[in-house]
């Protein structure tokens, strides 16, 4: 994230710029790619698969002893959580969290320091279609959130 | 570019504007054509099974890191839904900024507690775009790449996501007081 105290200097320019300097033409181009789509930032690591939690049909151990259950979809606690990204603003990462999560104002702050510092905050736990709607309210704000098991 | 609070905008008052928006032509000519774009970067992004921009894996990232048939479920049910929304946040910023790009003189646009949400998350999801393009991939990248003016522009693109967000937050406390009281 960033913070917006570094930007009062870049807005002097880019009055200036958008007013009247032909350097900033309206023909600015954003459908071009100057990158391999492959060395993308933002990508899943994908490298361990997990298994899926409501049909993980645990097998019985014989001998073992692991006495197993298959536990109901809606037993498997489930999280959302937001990580860190090089773009949104730190005042806009705490509104979202305020406005979405319904948390007071320190509670948004500290949780957004917790994404700025260590990378990720869990936001929420519950059944996984409720996880789900907050990742994809959070997209809709553009925030980088992600659905995970809860650690038990 | 000037974004107050309330609905001082002068000959353009409009029921419900928590915001006015002061815009010279050539910033709402760049604000138009970039919200076109993303417009344009979404649509394609439905049309396409898998997502080859890095930009798009940005603006809609996957919801699941280590189960990809949980991770694909979710973009099957969710992926359309969610585009045309964001598709909407980006035409309800280029909507509102036609006449003004169209003209020649400044004007004050009047928003909404809606139209701001809309203009709040279109402008993030351009920034989203735009860091890509400058490749900016972690916390205090400069951006190695991109177009002369492109970081200038990023930059005054957060500097009104901030301010919308100021102004969001007052009207939120505004209506918080008043259901309260």
């Amino acid at each position: 994230m960033v913070g917006i105290a570094q930007l009062a200097e870049r807005l002097v320019v880019v009055q200036e710029v958008a007013g009247s300097s032909p350097v900033t033409h309206p023909n600015i181009s954003i459908s071009v790619r100057y990158r391999p789509a492959c060395s993308a930032g933002l990508v899943s690591d994908g490298g361990q698969t997990g298994r899926m939690a409501d049909s993980s049909a645990s097998t019985p151990q014989t001998g073992g002893q692991l006495l197993e259950r298959e536990l109901h979809a809606a037993e498997v606690p489930w999280q959302v959580v937001v990580w860190n990204d090089p773009v949104n603003l730190m005042s806009y990462v705490s509104w979202v969290f305020r406005r979405h999560f319904g948390v007071d104002a320190l509670t948004a702050d500290e949780l957004m320091m917790q994404v700025h510092t260590a990378g990720r905050a869990t936001l929420a736990q519950g059944n996984r279609e409720h996880m789900e709607r907050h990742a994809e309210a959070m997209h809709e704000y553009g925030l980088w959130a992600t659905v995970e098991k809860a650690p038990r | 570019m000037r974004i107050t609070a309330g609905d001082a905008a002068a000959g353009e008052a409009l029921a419900g504007a928590i915001a006015t928006v002061h815009v010279e032509p050539e910033e709402a000519r760049i604000l138009v054509s970039l919200a076109d774009q993303l417009q344009a970067l979404l649509a394609e992004a439905l049309e396409s099974p898998i997502d080859d921009d890095s930009a798009v894996r940005r603006v809609l990232p996957d919801a699941y890191r280590h189960e990809p048939e949980l991770a694909d479920e979710w973009r099957r049910l969710s992926r359309r839904s969610l585009v045309d929304r964001k598709i909407g946040f980006a035409r309800t910023i280029s909507t509102a900024l036609a006449a003004v790009a169209a003209d020649d003189v400044a004007r004050s646009v009047p928003l909404t507690m809606d139209a701001a949400l809309d203009w709040v998350r279109g402008i993030g999801d351009l920034r989203l775009v735009i860091a890509d393009r400058m490749g900016i991939i972690v916390d205090g990248d400069e951006g190695a790449f991109g177009e002369p003016g492109l970081r200038d522009v990023y930059d005054w693109l957060a500097w009104m996501q901030d301010g919308l967000v100021q102004v969001l937050e007052a009207a939120e406390s505004t209506a918080a007081d008043g259901a309260g009281a």
